[in-house]
């Protein structure tokens, strides 16, 4: 008679269970701790299970006046010899136990499935997210787009001082009429009275240029050019479309990953998609913001003899206006080709003025 | 057996270590970075794999195989034994790595096997093998807080695991169901059953804050719980953090000129 190692669960035994002996004899399970008397039970009594640990075990419960008791199996083997001596006429096991395994592949299916499918999603949405995003922008109108502007103008008006007047604000609103010339309304530019070599534009027309780069550039020319170039973020609705990309991204985001989403990991995913998309929408603002400054009869040499001179820059402290732009060298090779193909007599230098105008110092009369 | 039975003792009470004698010619393994103290006389010494004795005899194949299970567990691959080689008894200590409580588990009594959560693990009496248990239940291993991967213990001496919070030990008779809430369990007999459960109704499951499952234990057997995984701490912890650009202060009456009187300005 072969005998296998159980493991005996009841009223009285302690709490991790008894070791036991385990033997079936005709139609009765004979249990036996060490140092005791056999323990015996009619198959009819008992009630068969796979449990445990990723259902390793096998269980063998029972019930008497005394509780509930259960036997566990633990080696696969034991269980294998057990079944198989089982009296199924006498008492049927269930259906599980008496099948093979055969539901196998199901719950691998729907790991793939489980794991995919959101994979799938963000696939899908990175890569139509170009179409998404427009799609979403042409459904907000240019009246909510001032709206989120004059929000966002608001919080920079909170921490920078921003210049009225005095012979840097004239000059930035010269350039910036050169520029405009017909639509004056869609745009308003602002001066900050910062330090920081940066220029950057709101939704709905704002544009906010900081006293260090207008001090940092060399002729009107370079102004202009940074100014068309930050014109074409309002005109290409380039910062509602972050906006709009940001939120569908950290929505997803949070889909898919859960609660993990806001750990470190997440956000850092959440910004290098943003700084990726800011990377296109800089070529694109520098493709047109030079063709802008053609139109306008506005010599494009400045703009690009400008970045030029922020590349030089970049090797010591890099100014905040390229913390999310190209690669120098890469747009400045780009807006080269465009050179190049310029004719010659295309377009005539701005204002001929002493430049950059000096900061008001004191009260102006 | 070729258990070493060792002697220990536990100091602290939320912050905890465990302090293990060893007599001469004992040993006892570690967790690479527990050790806290260890006097005179103990020698370490890093094995590849998870340094019990079944790994040693089994060659190269067989060691990095173990050591290849401790890297999926998020285990160092190198597990360092602590053995006595003085003449007198002589003691180590294993420190917790986060604040909680330091269970002994005898394995003995659990019938030679002890399934706990990843990352619990703390020190063990040479002889213990370390080794993991994958949760092949798909639901339970996606909504039951512990993921894929659990960790074995095997053997029959003394192993010490590492819960975060307050110990709650539970005995479930056969059949007797306990529902947890997930990432709440440290480990359990491998007789548990450990499944998970739909918490029934939708509102529940939206707004009640538990998500969309319980963890649910099935007797019979012994089952320890932990009040506060790590990984809710860190969670906490990290919403409190301060960010670049300025993070979020406890209310302050004095607002921004509060921060500067701070002098902790960032």
């Amino acid at each position: 008679m072969t005998v296998w190692a159980g493991r005996l669960f009841g009223p009285g035994q302690p709490a991790a269970g008894t070791e036991v002996e385990v033997s079936m004899e005709a139609d009765t399970l004979r249990l036996r701790a060490a140092g005791e008397y056999a323990r015996q039970v009619a198959v009819t009594a008992l009630s068969v299970r796979h449990t445990g640990f990723n259902d390793s075990q096998l269980q063998l419960a029972w019930q008497d006046s005394a509780g509930a008791w259960a036997c566990h199996l633990g080696a696969a083997a034991d269980i294998a010899a057990l079944l198989a001596v089982w009296p199924r006429e006498r008492a049927p096991l269930p259906r599980k136990l008496s099948g093979a395994r055969r539901r196998r592949m199901l719950p691998w299916a729907t790991l793939t499935i489980i794991i995919a499918l959101p994979l799938m999603v963000l696939a899908a949405f990175l890569m139509s997210q170009d179409r998404v995003v427009d799609f979403i922008a042409a459904r907000i109108s240019p009246a909510v787009e001032r709206h989120i502007g004059a929000a966002t103008l608001a919080q920079v008006k909170t921490t920078t001082r921003f210049v009225e007047q005095g012979p840097q604000a004239q000059a930035l609103a010269a350039v910036a009429r050169q520029l405009v010339a017909g639509d004056a309304s869609a745009y308003r530019f602002h001066l900050a009275d910062d330090e920081l070599v940066n220029a950057f534009a709101v939704p709905g027309g704002d544009i906010v240029v900081y006293r260090g780069l207008l001090e940092a550039t060399r002729s009107a020319d370079e102004l202009a050019g940074v100014l068309a170039h930050e014109m074409q973020h309002v005109a290409l609705r380039h910062s509602l479309k972050s906006l709009i990309r940001g939120a569908g991204m950290s929505m997803l985001w949070a889909i898919i990953v859960g609660d993990a989403g806001s750990t470190l990991a997440g956000q850092a995913a959440d910004r290098l998609l943003s700084l990726k998309f800011s990377r296109d929408a800089e070529r694109e603002a520098d493709a047109h913001g030079f063709n802008l400054l053609v139109e306008r009869g506005i010599d494009p040499h400045g703009m690009v003899r400008f970045f030029a001179t922020l590349a030089e820059r970049d090797g010591a402290t890099p100014p905040a206006l390229l913390s999310t732009h190209p690669a120098s060298a890469e747009r400045e090779a780009a807006l080269a080709a465009r050179l190049a193909s310029l004719p010659a007599d295309c377009c005539k230098p701005l204002h001929d003025g002493p430049w950059p105008p000096r900061a008001t110092t004191g009260i102006t009369p | 057996m070729s258990m070493d039975i060792i002697d220990y003792e536990i100091f602290g009470d939320d912050m905890q270590y465990v302090e293990i004698e060893l007599d001469p010619g004992e040993a006892a393994i570690g967790e690479a970075g527990a050790m806290m103290m260890m006097q005179d006389g103990i020698e370490m010494d890093t094995v590849f794999g998870d340094g019990s004795k079944a790994s040693a005899t089994s060659g190269l194949m067989g060691k990095l195989l173990g050591a290849g299970k401790r890297l999926v567990t998020g285990e160092s691959l190198f597990t360092t034994i602590y053995h006595n080689e003085s003449q007198l008894k002589r003691r180590v200590a294993f420190a917790a790595p986060y604040p909680g409580r330091i269970v002994p588990i005898n394995l003995q009594e659990m019938g030679g096997t002890f399934i706990c959560q990843k990352d619990a693990f703390l020190c063990a009496a040479r002889g213990v093998s370390l080794g993991i248990a994958f949760q092949r239940k798909l639901g339970t291993a996606l909504f039951g807080g512990e993921g894929f991967i659990m960790q074995k213990l095997d053997g029959d001496g003394l192993a010490f695991v590492h819960a975060g919070g307050t110990l709650a030990e539970r005995t479930l008779g056969p059949g007797e169901i306990l529902r947890v809430d997930t990432g709440c369990v440290v480990g359990f007999q491998p007789s548990i059953d450990f499944d998970i459960q739909y918490v029934g109704k939708l509102k529940s499951a939206i707004f009640g804050g538990e998500g969309l499952f319980f963890a649910t234990l099935r007797g019979p057997g012994k089952v320890w719980l932990q009040s506060l995984p790590i990984s809710r701490l860190a969670g906490r912890v990290l919403a409190y953090a301060p960010r670049a650009g300025g993070g979020r202060e406890e209310g302050s009456l004095l607002g921004i000129l509060g921060n500067v009187l701070d002098g902790d300005n960032r």
